[in-house]
């Protein structure tokens, strides 16, 4: 949604700002576009600003993604690789006003279960260290987050004061990516796209809904495009990358 | 009954926890003195206590030949697992309930030792509880393990009590528990004592309007088949095994800390049930036949947990991000067990 009618939509936007993120908003396309409008036939000059944007690969600001090594017993699940991989398929949309993206060590942030990924508002994604697979988590998972958890492709198993929760190959990976760092920037676009960077504007309850669709979404499309790229490399005999 | 030191309650007020901390004296086979100014005599029973009550007073205390030692969170305080005694037959003193150790026995003190308790919302312990720890540390537990580093939330050890048998006992407990940082503690109640009791609520304002936060959740545990843990550990007076200060404690939450009522019948059987590899940790104390107490020897067992942990303080406790304004956490919610119980600070103070 755009904040405003003058304001270009968050897709032509969001690409166009990072690419040149201190750019005046008064050499925006659609600000000049709508000043030559209204200006007199003597007034009109070449402009200095393109009065469309055409995005050049490459030229996007680089998101630095920070890495602290986890500790004994603890693994990062994704890589740096990974989050940039994720990120440039995903495009300029979801990287608009992200500052970073941090690999950390896990901290006790008052929550009884394991915390996957956390967002600082404005902008900054952390996501926490895990422990080496399988998980005892001590007590029972609530229905919602036991079928986060098998969606995800865990194998979950319940006791009255116990919780195994087994990741087979590279189900903990992709679990941390979309349920942890793209859930994150789903609460990041609520605020970034409102433009209340930093003020509550929804309650918990939507904020956490819309993140979860966001990142449900964007596991359709990551699934969708490596069935695609399994599909063409199959049906031309190449490897898929 | 000499020894390396002497126990002093100074402003004790409560005579229930007078009791106990002569059952504490006894256990390390020290002396048991109180410093009156509350009214304790008047309310002294001997029977109760099993002997008469053994005052001193404040010439006596403080002769300046006798060193004094205050257990108290007092500015400049040493950690309590660090302190040596000094020399001189020393007296360690213990403070009221509520207002702690006067200022002139704090003043007068040759050292002053706190116990570090990195609990959110609790961060004292019962006096007789404080006194156990306190003379545990003190006077002996040579041959310490050493302390891991790293972050003590991702070590802590799960903890059951097992069946104690007095509903003050067990509050007690539950405080020390909070007090050293745990959240969650495992209750068995064979003897009924902590559900659908009547208990005794502080209808303190201030404390009414913090009784929502940290709160202590105690879990029903039933009292029979194996538990899904993948390594037990019991630890208590009477069992066999190593001295605690030499086994590891810690491990995380797939470890289970098993502290016992070891008056209950039918332990042996009760600690058979646990699982087929189960560790024991004994709770090493100089005297012998004294009155047993659950809330003392628990609050020694958390407190070398604790130490075992590395936790410091609240007010020193790293790892916590600095705060960035809003913040959305992407976490797994857990589900309370059917029957669990959320236990306030306010009302944990009260045991």
């Amino acid at each position: 949604m755009s904040r405003s009618l003058h304001t270009d939509p968050y897709p032509i936007r969001a690409p166009r700002r990072l690419a040149a993120p201190w750019a005046r908003r008064a050499a925006e396309p659609r600000v000049r576009r709508r000043r030559l409008r209204r200006s007199t036939a003597a007034q009109r000059c070449e402009p200095a600003y393109p009065l469309e944007f055409t995005p050049v690969d490459g030229a996007l600001i680089r998101l630095p993604i920070r890495s602290v090594p986890a500790r004994p017993g603890f693994v990062h699940p994704a890589t740096v690789a990974d989050i940039a991989r994720l990120l440039d398929f995903f495009g300029p949309t979801v990287r608009y006003g992200l500052r970073a993206v941090e690999l950390r060590q896990s901290v006790a942030a008052g929550h009884l279960g394991p915390v996957l990924a956390t967002l600082l508002v404005p902008g900054v994604v952390l996501l926490h260290e895990q422990p080496r697979p399988p998980w005892t988590v001590p007590g029972r998972l609530r229905p919602r987050s036991e079928s986060r958890l098998v969606r995800a492709g865990a194998r979950v198993e319940s006791a009255a004061t116990l919780t195994r929760i087994d990741w087979p190959g590279t189900t903990l990976r992709d679990f941390v990516l979309f349920d942890g760092l793209l859930h994150e920037i789903g609460h990041h676009q609520v605020q970034q796209m409102t433009g209340k960077r930093t003020a509550r504007i929804r309650r918990t309850a939507d904020h956490e809904r819309y993140a979860d669709d966001f990142a449900a979404r964007c596991r359709l499309r990551w699934t969708a495009a490596a069935e695609v790229t399994g599909t063409a490399a199959r049906s031309t005999g190449t490897a898929a990358r | 009954m000499s020894g390396p030191a002497r126990l002093v309650g100074d402003g004790v007020g409560n005579p229930a926890n007078a009791y106990a901390l002569r059952d504490a004296a006894a256990m390390f086979g020290v002396p048991c003195l109180f410093r009156d100014s509350r009214g304790l005599a008047a309310q002294w029973s001997a029977e109760r206590a099993g002997g008469q009550l053994d005052l001193l007073d404040t010439a006596e205390l403080m002769d300046g030949v006798t060193p004094i030692v205050a257990v108290e969170n007092a500015p400049g305080a040493t950690s309590v697992f660090d302190t040596a005694l000094p020399a001189g037959h020393p007296s360690v003193v213990v403070g009221n309930e509520r207002l702690g150790v006067r200022p002139d026995a704090l003043r007068a003190a040759a050292r002053c030792v706190q116990i570090p308790m990195p609990g959110r919302g609790v961060n004292t312990l019962n006096v007789a509880s404080a006194a156990a720890v306190a003379l545990h540390y003190l006077l002996g537990a040579t041959g310490r393990r050493p302390v891991r580093g790293g972050q003590p939330g991702s070590r802590r050890p799960a903890v059951l009590l097992l069946g104690p048998d007095d509903h003050v006992e067990a509050g007690s407990t539950l405080r020390s528990a909070a007090a050293f940082g745990w959240q969650t503690v495992g209750l068995d109640d064979r003897a009924k004592v902590w559900w659908d009791t009547p208990r005794p609520v502080r209808a303190e304002a201030r404390a009414a309007a913090r009784s929502h936060r940290n709160p202590l959740r105690v879990v029903p545990v039933p009292a029979d088949g194996p538990v899904p843990y993948r390594r037990v550990v019991v630890a208590g007076l009477d069992v066999d095994g190593p001295a605690l200060h030499r086994v590891a404690l810690t491990g995380g939450p797939d470890t289970l800390l098993v502290i016992p009522d070891e008056r209950s019948p039918g332990l042996d059987e009760d600690l058979r049930r646990l699982g087929p590899r189960v560790e024991y940790a004994r709770v090493e104390v100089p005297a012998v036949g004294f009155g047993y107490r659950y809330r003392l020897v628990a609050a020694i067992v958390l407190a070398e947990v604790a130490r075992q942990l590395g936790a410091g303080t609240a007010a020193g406790r790293s790892g916590t991000p600095a705060r960035h304004g809003l913040r959305y956490d992407s976490a797994l919610d857990l589900v309370d067990v059917p029957g669990t119980e959320l236990v306030t600070p306010a009302e944990l103070a009260t045991y």
